[in-house]
């Protein structure tokens, strides 16, 4: 398996002003649960696992939420797993996660199992892994420092176990399937992503997630990423590749780690 | 896929007028609407609608490949400049109309490049978002959209015989005037997401200050490259 590399922007809402409610087998034994969530998630697949979790606890065990990657969109649809019956799903006032979440209007009658229509915006899935992933400074480099006159102070972020800041430079590889027509689908999921997750409306705040799953490895590695300014996305053509075919994209982000 | 950039005219108090004759009739004012001309074409539309209207049904002015000719189906003609702007704009000198002739042809618009080669696009298309930061540590608060712009970068080429042209329009545009551009003569449709190389409204880049010629070739002088940043005017 080649290497991939996947985003995800993240989820705020500060204020209780969104409304899910799942009404589960609703033609046969109707059950209801509804939730306001108010908090922070990094990517969407945490936000789902915070659903899942109060769906079980409101009705009962055998829900699961799976992101579905449609690798044309260059984007992830939601799979919404239940114990068997289909569900509805009306949305409060407020759209913000209604919107993040990919769907447009109240769900009726989806059937377990069934892939939602729509891709979530704040997602970017493309058919191949990062080139590069650059560290490129540290945001507190030192831990002390010594002063003219020989003696030192130690400074903010002495504490090894706090997380620094660090810039990185992320090259996003993408192009749209090479034995398919040409399009430039990638390019525009890129500008819907970001813009997502810029967009207070729709919970962005400038953070994703980021996997990468390397060549003959079972799992990603995943980063909690800011995005860095100046926010640009200006995809390059890959040297020596068919016209229109391959991508490079670089991204400014700011990630935090442990210093050592 | 050769381009083209056409320089939009912001038609104003100093560029909206000028006097056409035809034959021994009275010299007949026109005046322009106050509006953005985005094409040579879309002006010399404008004049040729008012001189039909209000001259003769038979006046045309019609641009092809940046030249502008007035005409009126055999007729003499004169024309009176009264806004050298839109004189110099359309190609015409002082001396060129003040005569009566059948058809007065102009030189090159100084707002046309056509290019001759095909230009790179390494980067045909991008984008930039300005942002605001909310509070929180280390800066660490929700960073949120403000605008985006809409970003494409090419490589222009530019031959030797086209330069005058080239650099008359660049002149034109890191003055701050918007541009239509053309990626592709024979596509004459709007840009958009199903159809990549349609034309679009430009400026240069915010950033840009300067423009580099950078020669691919010394001797002889033949082809120089530009380096283009150009942002989508939203319309």
């Amino acid at each position: 398996m080649a290497a991939v590399t996947w985003l995800q922007g993240g989820h705020l809402i500060p204020t209780a002003i969104d409304v899910i409610e799942l009404t589960y087998d609703p033609v046969g034994t109707p059950a209801v649960s509804s939730w306001s969530p108010v908090g922070r998630w990094d990517s969407a697949e945490e936000l789902l696992a915070d659903w899942m979790a109060v769906l079980e606890a409101d009705i009962g065990p055998g829900f699961s939420a799976e992101l579905v990657e449609d690798l044309d969109a260059h984007a992830a649809s939601l799979k919404i797993t239940t114990p068997g019956q289909p569900y509805n799903i009306a949305w409060g006032l407020h759209t913000g996660l209604r919107d993040y979440l990919g769907e447009t209007a109240a769900v009726s009658g989806r059937a377990s199992e069934a892939v939602w229509p729509g891709t979530l915006p704040a997602t970017f899935y493309c058919r191949y892994g990062t080139p590069d992933f650059v560290r490129s400074s540290t945001g507190v480099p030192r831990t002390h420092r010594v002063r003219l006159d020989g003696s030192s102070e130690v400074l903010h972020a002495a504490d090894v176990a706090e997380a620094l800041e660090v810039d990185l430079g992320l090259t996003l590889r993408f192009g749209p399937d090479p034995a398919g027509a040409v399009d430039y689908q990638g390019h525009y999921q890129l500008e819907r992503c970001i813009s997502a997750m810029l967009d207070p409306d729709r919970g962005g705040f400038g953070v994703c997630s980021l996997w990468h799953q390397g060549a003959h490895q079972s799992s990603g590695d995943r980063w909690v990423l800011r995005l860095a300014e100046p926010v640009v996305v200006h995809p390059e053509r890959v040297l020596g590749s068919r016209p229109d075919r391959l991508w490079d994209v670089r991204l400014s982000v700011i990630g935090e780690v442990c210093p050592w | 896929m050769v381009s083209r950039l056409d320089v939009a005219l912001d038609v104003g108090p100093t560029t909206d007028a000028l006097t056409i004759t035809l034959g021994a009739s009275s010299p007949v004012p026109l005046t322009l609407p106050h509006d953005t001309y985005w094409t040579l074409g879309e002006l010399c539309d404008e004049i040729q609608a008012q001189a039909q209207v209000e001259v003769d049904p038979a006046v045309v002015c019609q641009e092809t490949n940046g030249v502008v000719v007035f005409s009126a189906g055999g007729a003499d003609l004169t024309i009176t400049w009264t806004r050298a702007t839109l004189r110099w704009w359309l190609g015409f000198e002082a001396t060129d109309t003040s005569s009566a002739a059948a058809a007065h042809t102009g030189t090159v618009s100084p707002s046309v490049w056509r290019a001759a080669m095909v230009w790179g696009d390494s980067r045909p298309l991008g984008w930039e978002w300005s942002v605001r930061h909310g509070s929180g540590p280390r800066g660490r608060g929700r960073m949120v959209a403000l605008g985006q712009l809409t970003r494409m970068a090419v490589s222009a080429r530019v031959t030797w015989s086209e330069l005058a042209q080239a650099r008359s329009v660049l002149a034109l545009m890191l003055r701050g005037l918007a541009a239509t551009w053309w990626r592709d003569q024979g596509n004459v449709f709007d840009f958009s997401t199903s159809n990549w190389r349609g034309r679009a409204r430009v400026r240069l880049s915010p950033e840009t200050r300067a423009y580099a010629d950078q020669w691919r070739q010394r001797t002889p002088l033949q082809v120089m490259e530009l380096p283009l940043e150009l942002v989508v005017v939203p319309s």
